[in-house]
């Protein structure tokens, strides 16, 4: 298993998409940092600055009217506000990169039949599916581990030190987050072992956090369940892991996401045992 | 007794509607060229998928070096393959490749892929991307693949597609090569009859899944070559009176129904009198003497 996690790595590092993605995260961060805002999709029209969640019981008018500079400074003085914090529970972005690590390291393979080289030699489908699924979690947690590491350079060079978290904090919630990851990364596993095309797995796999939450909230709406049935959707376990979470929430989580990563392996390995390989 | 390094036995493979094998039986022996011949889409592929574990089979069995499909895991580090077309990494180099797949055979000596890019005359374009090969470069890079780990066996897939006529020469030198100096067997499918009767010296026919006959050279070069070819319901009788009334040696009896005379210049009027006046019934009596592609389209039309 190891020596398909070594021939992995040596054409990961030959990749450009691997280059590119981690281009990415570090431009996603560096824009961040400077913006002193999490890079999330949203209506950006709409956008409250972090200025009032940053300053509770100061009048809207003392700060509605800061200019960016302004902020930024008003935010710098701040030191009550964990930005660092903000900026971990936005992680769920990272699934987006993992669909591309998943690509690299699964899909690609099937994608240009090299899977028939590599399993009509003496390599087993079990020993493939595990090397493949263990290689890209690790992966992934180094994606997750560099974002964070990175984030807190930043924002100790940038962003001054009273808004960064200490070190065992940024490894609680790194500990914390790695299991929602883990899920994330065991359902694109999962997916690119049973469609095992490039196309599908980019269709299913991006949108698929859209229509998993419409589903949970129809769900809760029809059902008529409480609004904690929606705090253990994984990107809300993402960010609440962040901040703070009661030890009973971390450990609902953990189950939560050690059931998900069993059942898509189960699902994934099942479907690949037997499959055609073409 | 020689070794058997390949066996099938009732291996059946079935799609939901479709009989992509059908009961086949092949034996392959140590130091065999095992030509595998057959029309597009008559099971040679799905044999070979079959065998190294691709593709599952639905019924019967099979055995590489001793060891059956369910214990075999291990031997398949003797068994070299390019199942179908040659697909590699477009982004990395033939070398790059071949690098790739030497971290997965856990192999250290990296002269191994000089050897093999050597051995198919990849050498001087070993640092060009694979995307940017021809279809001749990208079926040797398959065969250098192939013979990377130095196998005992190799299943190659229709090897001499795309490749042109030097390409094709060079190529059976190098089967020539493996097989003689380095020991090693190998099974070929090819649906180029000429090509494969100039590399194997065993074939099996094949067609819709079937496996049609299993032949030596040394049987389809006298199935093949010009006789007189005596139908009749005493094949022993018959035999003996072309011995002794007719003083020919140089025959076969094929079956209880069949006796095939080789010796050149027999005349089909004399034998026929001959062996009626001797109170035989002679039932077909004619000359005979096919081309490998007529000898194939006969064994075709006998079953369809």
């Amino acid at each position: 298993m190891l020596n398909i996690c070594r021939s992995d790595l040596y054409r990961l590092l030959r990749s450009k998409g691997f280059y590119i993605m981690l281009g990415v995260i570090l431009l996603i961060l560096i824009l961040s940092v400077a913006a002193m805002e999490p890079g999330v999709v949203f209506p950006i029209g709409l956008q409250k600055s972090d200025v009032s969640e940053a300053i509770e019981g100061v009048p809207y008018e003392t700060y509605s009217n800061f200019s960016f500079k302004e902020a930024r400074n008003f935010l710098l003085n701040s030191p009550v506000y964990y930005m660092e914090r903000d900026f971990l529970s936005q992680n769920m972005n990272l699934y987006y990169m993992f669909i591309i690590i998943a690509v690299v390291t699964i899909t690609s393979d099937f994608s240009n039949g090299s899977v028939k080289n590599t399993l009509s030699s003496a390599i087993s489908r079990r020993k493939y599916y595990m090397a493949k699924t263990g290689f890209t979690a690790v992966l992934s947690m180094a994606i997750l581990f560099f974002n964070l590491v990175l984030l807190h350079c930043g924002m100790k060079m940038f962003n001054s030190s009273a808004n960064t978290l200490n070190f065992a904090e940024l490894m609680k919630i790194y500990v914390f987050q790695l299991p929602v990851a883990l899920t994330l990364v065991s359902l694109l596993v999962c997916l690119s072992f049973t469609f095992r095309k490039t196309a599908i797995i980019n269709g299913l796999g991006i949108p698929f956090i859209i229509v998993f939450q419409l589903i949970l909230i129809i769900l809760k709406e029809f059902a008529k369940l409480s609004d904690k049935f929606t705090d253990y959707e994984l990107s809300s376990m993402y960010y609440f892991m962040a901040h703070s979470p009661s030890s009973s929430y971390v450990i609902k989580s953990f189950i939560i996401c050690g059931v998900l990563i069993l059942a898509f392996n189960i699902a994934g390995y099942t479907s690949f045992r037997k499959a055609e390989i073409r | 007794m020689r070794e058997i390094v390949l066996q099938t036995k009732g291996l059946t493979k079935k799609y939901k509607n479709f009989i992509a094998l059908n009961n086949a039986d092949m034996t392959v022996y140590r130091k065999d060229v095992y030509g595998l011949i057959g029309r597009n889409g008559a099971g040679k592929t799905t044999l070979m998928k079959t065998v190294t574990g691709l593709t599952q089979k639905t019924e019967g069995e099979f055995e590489v070096f001793g060891k059956n499909s369910s214990e075999y895991e291990d031997e398949k580090k003797r068994v070299g393959c390019l199942i179908e077309n040659p697909a590699f990494f477009p982004n990395l180099t033939a070398y790059q490749n071949l690098r790739y797949y030497s971290y997965q055979k856990g192999i250290t000596d990296l002269k191994q892929i000089d050897d093999a890019l050597e051995l198919v005359k990849l050498t001087d374009v070993k640092d060009r991307k694979f995307r940017k090969f021809s279809l001749g470069m990208k079926q040797r890079l398959g065969i250098a693949f192939a013979m990377l780990d130095n196998p005992d066996l190799i299943i190659l897939d229709e090897p001499i597609n795309g490749l042109d006529p030097i390409g094709i020469s060079e190529l059976r030198e190098t089967f020539r090569k493996l097989n003689e100096e380095r020991g090693i067997t190998l099974v070929i499918s090819s649906h180029i009859l000429t090509e494969l009767y100039a590399v194997a010296n065993r074939f099996l026919f094949i067609e819709n899944g079937r496996v049609l006959k299993e032949v030596t050279k040394d049987e389809l070069d006298l199935e093949c070559s010009r006789c007189i070819v005596v139908r009749s319901d005493d094949t022993k009788r018959g035999a003996m009176m072309i011995e002794d009334k007719l003083g020919i040696n140089d025959f076969k009896v094929i079956d209880d129904r069949e006796i095939r005379i080789y010796k050149p210049n027999t005349d089909p009027a004399e034998v026929n009198q001959a062996l009626v006046t001797g109170g035989l019934r002679v039932s077909e009596i004619f000359e005979s003497g096919v081309s490998l592609e007529d000898y194939f389209k006969q064994l075709v039309g006998e079953v369809s």
